[in-house]
């Protein structure tokens, strides 16, 4: 690659003193700067500058088309090594140029992509000692490079011969460090991915090379985009991430380009590097021609955003389209030339603020009513909602020529993919309409997210809308986008039919904490007609959500769902359901629903001996010894025994679990003529227990034994007090 | 005849015939190399600066390359078992147990538990016994009793052994029936506080499976050997690729 390192103006000297050169020593310094403190990433240094030197000795030798060999380290084979098959080297190239720092023979041409004579030197910023083998008219040597004890490279011919091997020139190295081997791996898979042809890699097992995918491929030929990521230039092989110093400055609009990860292709010479290949050099040339490279691709990109824009008839929609590509870094610069260049219309010409790029299409309240006789009401949707919510105008503070101010209401009509309009041809209001045709109608995918929906009804009501007038001052929305208030879907009337009767169902709340887990709550249970007419179901009338009791105000209804739920009767455990007023002498008359507080006293009425029994015997049976057991009565010898006499008045009855205040509370409200009370019966019973507990005094103990040894200790007390 | 050569910080660079051999100090014949051109050995130098001719060599027969690749009679080598070769050379032990434990390792009848007792080995450096078997962990009860069911006797000398086909072969059946051994990752996972550590030895050939739970660090046999009891940090107990006192 040629070099400009002449200075372009020769300095003029007169009237001074001595003039002196400044000079460079070759110390064992300034050979470990040039050859290792140059480059940050050392391996990677080595697999690009001896890779550059291999493709460049291809070029010379006319070989552009034949691969070289590379080799990565492994366990059994530990060293890497580059074998090229270009001019080779002679015997005095190898100990003459290929030793001499900043000797190059290649600064000549823009063919080459090496240029100041560093990169053969690479080796030693990893190791101390690498060998030459250079092969060159039939002649071959072997040189071991190595630094020596002062800490200067120097360079020994190990051996030299007659050969027919092809000429070229091997590079090659140990590697000491093991982690060091997928490191060399990892390296050459990145350095060559921008290499037109890769090598021959060998000493890896599988080796893939690395293959960029782009967005957008030849924007303008020979650069092309990825997804994302920083841009980078490429030149000769070598990919040199793009970093501009006060890119801003020098860059303009065009900065936001190289953030979307361009790949520039540049031809060797046309852009500066540093020495160590690692990033550019940006001396005003480099910039240049970035600057000149992106400019180009800003320019086909406003062609094809023209194209595209240009193809699109309506405003609205052109205004969509160039917002979308407007948010974009690739296509942001090429917008704003756009937009200027046609002198868009619904575009801020002052475009700084991206969320302010699109003009809206205000116009005022009274503006709207004086020339086109609209009035605007409007709301809006959004996707994750089922309501809908009123829009109101905007106000601007206008001052007036007076210099007082005047508040101005207007609607902004802004440009928006969502934004639909109601046309209102009825005789009635048509917003009510609308609200419910989008709550029920699925939205577009346009229509995701929020939008409004302007409805336009006439001011005067008896003249008619200029709509045609209104929607070209707001630069015509698509027309598929406005629709007339009668074509809206109506909610349907509700009618008198008494199928539309509502059941509400009584149930505990049972969420919302300890305490509001037990109140009580009136619950949808479905349309009359639902009910299965096959079975019975009992009601409470009401008025609104409040019971319309026989007991008027004493009535409390959550002391009444519990006394039914605990009374022990058990016919009275029913679900119970609401009627409200309006559908009350519907229900009364179909036969399978009853008044509950109808059915409560006729079924206290019916309680008998039996139940009674049993509630007696829950009051009185603590350790469940005294309910008739037949296995133990059988194997009770004495049939006169005290125990069994007992438990025989308990035959047949069973113990129910209830509450005697809730049982008499139900009495009370809707059975004044049953008197219940049990306790007369259950004192008696009470004074035969203890009698029986005493007798027996080990009985509550033996809750959990078997039968028989319950019925072996009645027994034992039996003979022993006698029956 | 005397070669040129170079010898300089970690590496040597000799020059046989018209190619040049390069070695640094972290590789397997290193010090052979270093070695012989100290002693003027030059047939040595030749013979051991190639460290593929040395595996070739080390591995009496057994071993051949091709590219990368490393292959025991013919078959591709797993990498953990060439990585555990290399190092036995590196260590200077005979190529003998690896052969015995190749053996033993293809009389195991199940194709499922030799790769996964492969991935047993790359995951944890536990030692070949001469013998070709190889050794590893096991938690016991302070009694020596296994502490799953208390029945068998882990002490010293004691084989446990079970019918192969009572050892569940599913690794993915983490925890299941079987002579259960583990890895030094895998001991403060299990047993408790008076609990003993054991080493046991276990034919290859015996593996049964290697549960997927605790990234391969224990597994399943139907018959080991116990040899000792771990005296010492578990750091310490496996240094060797080859454990040479393990057989008893």
């Amino acid at each position: 690659m040629l070099l400009h390192t002449a200075p372009q103006d020769e300095a003029i000297l007169s009237n001074v003193g001595e003039v002196g050169d400044f000079k460079i020593k070759a110390s064992a310094k300034a050979f470990s700067i040039l050859s290792s403190g140059l480059y940050a990433n050392k391996i990677r240094a080595i697999v690009r500058e001896l890779s550059c030197n291999a493709v460049d000795s291809h070029v010379a030798a006319g070989k552009q088309d034949t691969p070289f060999d590379v080799h990565l380290p492994n366990d059994l084979e530990p060293w890497f090594s580059i074998r090229d098959y270009g001019t080779g080297l002679s015997h005095e190239q190898v100990t003459q140029i290929y030793t001499t720092y900043f000797e190059s023979t290649k600064t000549t041409s823009n063919e080459y992509i090496g240029a100041l004579g560093l990169g053969s030197k690479s080796p030693f910023a990893y190791t101390d000692n690498f060998t030459v083998t250079a092969i060159q008219n039939n002649k071959k040597g072997i040189y071991s490079a190595f630094i020596n004890t002062n800490g200067v490279p120097s360079i020994a011919q190990m051996m030299t011969e007659d050969t027919d091997e092809p000429a070229g020139v091997e590079v090659k190295f140990s590697v000491n460090d093991r982690y060091d081997y997928s490191k060399f791996r990892d390296e050459a898979r990145q350095v060559y991915t921008y290499f037109k042809l890769r090598p021959v890699v060998t000493g890896y097992k599988d080796f893939q090379f690395s293959n960029v995918e782009y967005e957008t491929e030849n924007i303008i030929p020979g650069v092309h985009s990825y997804k994302h990521g920083g841009s980078k230039a490429i030149m000769g092989n070598i990919a040199y991430p793009i970093d501009i110093p006060n890119a801003d400055k020098v860059l303009g609009d065009l900065r936001s380009l190289l953030n979307c990860g361009l790949e520039m292709h540049f031809a060797i010479g046309e852009i500066d590097f540093q020495a160590s290949r690692e990033g550019l050099s940006y001396i005003p040339s480099t910039i240049e021609a970035i600057k000149n490279k992106l400019e180009a691709v800003n320019a086909a990109l406003t062609q094809v955003l023209a194209k595209e824009a240009d193809a699109i008839d309506n405003l609205w929609l052109r205004a969509i389209f160039l917002k979308s590509k407007r948010d974009s870094g690739l296509w942001g610069a090429a917008v704003i030339k756009y937009v200027a260049d046609t002198k868009f219309v619904l575009a801020n010409p002052d475009q700084k603020q991206y969320w302010n790029f699109l003009k809206d299409n205000k116009i005022t309240v009274d503006e709207l009513v004086s020339k086109y006789n609209i009035t605007v009401t409007a709301f809006s949707h959004s996707t994750n909602s089922t309501t809908v919510t009123n829009s109101k105008t905007s106000t601007e503070h206008v001052k007036q020529a007076d210099g007082t101010h005047k508040t101005v209401h207007y609607w902004p009509f802004s440009i928006d993919r969502g934004a639909r309009f109601v046309v209102n041809d009825l005789n009635i209001g048509a917003t009510e309409r609308a609200k419910f045709h989008w709550k029920n109608t699925p939205k577009s995918k346009d229509e995701a997210g929020t939008h409004n929906v302007y409805v336009l009804a006439r001011f005067d009501k008896t003249k008619p809308m200029k709509t045609k007038e209104f929607f070209a001052a707001i630069h015509n929305p698509p027309e598929a986008w406005s629709v007339q208030a009668s074509a809206l879907k109506e909610k349907a009337r509700v009618s008198g039919s008494l199928k539309n009767v509502t059941i509400l169902e009584l149930q505990e709340r049972g969420s919302g904490g300890y305490y509001r887990s037990k109140e009580m709550v009136w619950r949808d249970a479905g349309k009359a007609d639902s009910f299965d007419a096959t079975q019975t179901y009992y009601y409470l009338p009401m008025s609104g959500f409040t019971v319309d009791s026989k007991l008027g105000h004493q009535f409390d209804i959550k002391r009444f769902y519990n006394d039914m739920k605990e009374c022990g009767v058990a016919s009275l455990k029913k679900h119970i359901y609401g009627v409200r007023k309006s559908d009350i002498e519907f229900i009364k008359t179909q036969k399978n629903w009853i008044n509950i507080e109808d059915y409560i006293p006729q079924e206290l009425s019916k309680i008998d001996n039996k139940l009674t029994m049993s509630l007696v015997l829950q009051a009185v049976d603590n350790f469940n010894l005294l309910q008739y057991n037949s296995n133990i009565v059988y194997h009770v010898e004495s049939k006169d025994s005290p125990y069994v006499k007992l438990v025989k008045q308990f035959h047949g009855f069973e113990k129910i679990k209830y509450s005697e205040q809730s049982l008499k509370n139900l009495c009370r409200l809707y059975a004044k003529n049953v008197s219940f009370n049990p306790q007369d019966t259950v004192d008696t019973f009470v004074a035969q227990c203890r009698v029986v507990y005493d007798r027996y005094p080990l009985l509550q103990y033996l809750r959990s034994a078997p039968n028989e040894q319950v019925a072996e200790y009645i027994n034992l007390i039996d003979k022993k007090e006698g029956v | 005849m005397a070669y040129p050569f170079i010898i300089q910080g970690k590496n040597i660079v000799v020059v046989i015939g018209n190619k040049s051999h390069t070695i640094s100090s972290t590789h397997i014949t290193y010090n052979k190399v270093l070695d012989a051109i100290k002693a003027g050995d030059w047939d040595t130098v030749k013979d051991v600066i190639e460290p593929k001719k040395v595996v070739l060599n080390y591995g009496q027969g057994n071993v051949s390359i091709q590219g990368e690749t490393l292959f025991w009679k013919g078959a591709e080598m797993h990498n953990a078992l060439s990585k555990r070769m290399i190092q036995m050379l590196q260590d200077g032990f005979p190529i003998e147990p690896l052969v015995l434990f190749m053996e033993n390792l293809l009389n195991n009848p199940s194709y499922r538990a030799v790769n996964e007792l492969y991935g047993f080995l790359e995951k944890n450096s536990l030692p070949i016994t001469p013998d070709g078997h190889f050794l590893a962990y096991k938690k016991v009860r302070n009694d020596y009793m296994d502490i799953h069911s208390g029945t068998f006797n882990n002490s010293v000398g004691y084989i446990c052994e079970m019918e192969r086909n009572k050892v569940d072969d599913n690794q993915n059946n983490t925890c299941s029936s079987g002579l259960h051994f583990c890895s030094k990752e895998y001991l403060p996972s299990f047993g408790g506080s008076d609990s003993r550590t054991m080493i046991v030895k276990i034919n290859p050939a015996d593996v049964v499976s290697i549960p997927t739970d605790y990234n391969n660090s224990k597994g399943r046999a139907c018959k080991y050997v116990v040899v000792g009891e771990l005296g010492v940090d578990p750091d310490e107990a496996f240094t060797e690729s080859v454990q040479e006192n393990a057989n008893i």
